[in-house]
């Protein structure tokens, strides 16, 4: 694995704001940078997560003619949609921050969330994946709509 | 394995058909930044890469492309699922319908068809990580311009999220970056010794560094050739 630090960064030294990040004490040339992002920093709730494409306020950098988030409906999809999105983007940052146990935390939280919500939804929508079908009695997963296929006015 | 989820990543619900626009989208499809290049690019450079957090960062941003893929498709099927006689004649969509139809094909808004030589998989730690930082600035760009082309709200609301996950990538690869693909990989051999001392590896905090100092106190380690201070 590669290497720790003994204690956590937002205690080694004075802490930077969320957006700021921190840089290697030693910056060789020729190696380019990202500031690596901090430990502990600031979070959106899920349905704010999923809004803005992000879980962190600090990464939500919108271009200037669209910098407003869209309004996402709350219906059991857009619950789903939103507490898995923020399984994905907490899987990619502990991907890179592995041992940031309250991220882990956070991740285990909102995996028990998510199993509810996905379950409340296959209820009344029918499967989101195929093995979920063997609850119906016959092959729902052919059910209409599919994703793409969004009907004017309906849930989907 | 890969397993089907019977839903998108974020609501796509395009309500006005307009081709024109399905025209230029098409491109985050199959064109040079689009996302069937993305997460080819991510899921095939994992065979080369050794470290897991870079395994498991390339797969899963790769698999989240498929999903952002699944959203660019769906945009441009509802943006032309209404088309009238008259928008295929003149709405700027003629040249796409003669041999697509309104099938969903992987192309750039050029007409040019998708091609791998829009990606690289090279490999190496840093090269692969480095193309894979300008490629989310690349589909981060093409987004802008997606926004300055587009005055569709339902249509901006998905670009956004879409724009916004290619800088929460570039972060993440730039954090991975800074775990593996650094000054160490630089000075390292193919027989994998270090050469020369790794007093200043990129991505170790000073904490962790203490050894290589006292060894180069002790004069068995040279001086960090890239450090203003003596390693």
């Amino acid at each position: 694995m590669y290497p720790k630090p003994d204690k956590p960064v937002e205690d080694m030294e004075p802490t930077c704001p969320d957006t700021n990040g921190a840089m290697p004490s030693c910056a060789p040339l020729a190696v380019p940078y990202v500031p690596f992002q901090r430990r502990g920093a600031q979070k959106y709730d899920h349905s704010a997560a999923l809004e803005n494409g992000t879980l962190f306020p600090g990464l939500n950098l919108p271009f200037k003619l669209k910098a407003k988030a869209a309004n996402v409906p709350m219906t059991p999809l857009g619950e789903l949609q939103a507490l898995e999105f923020v399984l994905v983007e907490l899987g990619l940052y502990l991907d890179t921050h592995a041992d940031d146990a309250q991220a882990m935390e956070l991740y285990r939280q909102y995996a028990a969330l998510e199993k509810e919500g996905r379950a409340r939804y296959e209820q009344m929508y029918g499967p989101v994946t195929q093995p979920a079908a063997a609850q119906s009695k016959t092959w729902s997963w052919l059910s209409d709509p599919w994703p793409w296929n969004y009907q004017e006015g309906g849930d989907k | 394995m890969f397993i089907y989820e019977k839903k998108l990543q974020y609501p796509v619900h395009i309500r006005n058909t307009n081709p024109k626009l399905a025209n230029i989208i098409i491109s985050q499809y199959g064109g040079p930044d689009g996302e069937l290049g993305a997460s080819l690019r991510y899921l095939s450079q994992r065979y080369a890469m050794p470290y897991p957090e870079l395994k498991g960062l390339l797969t899963d941003i790769g698999t989240e492309e498929l999903g952002h893929l699944e959203m660019i498709g769906a945009i441009v099927h509802q943006l032309t699922r209404k088309l009238t006689d008259e928008q295929i004649r003149t709405a700027g969509f003629d040249t796409y319908f003669v041999d697509r139809t309104t099938g969903v094909y992987p192309t750039a808004a050029s007409g040019f068809p998708y091609s791998a030589a829009s990606m690289a998989v090279k490999g190496d730690v840093i090269a692969d990580l480095t193309e894979d930082l300008a490629a989310e600035q690349k589909a981060r760009v093409t987004y802008d311009n997606i926004l300055r082309l587009s005055d569709d709200p339902d249509v901006n609301d998905v670009i956004r999220f879409l724009r916004e996950r290619e800088v929460v990538h570039f972060q993440r690869f730039g954090d991975g970056k800074r775990t593996r693909g650094s000054e160490k990989e630089l000075l390292t051999k193919p027989g994998g010794r270090l050469t020369r001392s790794p007093g200043c590896f990129v991505g170790v905090r000073p904490s962790a560094t203490k050894t290589p100092y006292r060894a180069a106190r002790s004069g068995s380690a040279p001086p960090c050739p890239h450090c203003s201070r003596p390693a």
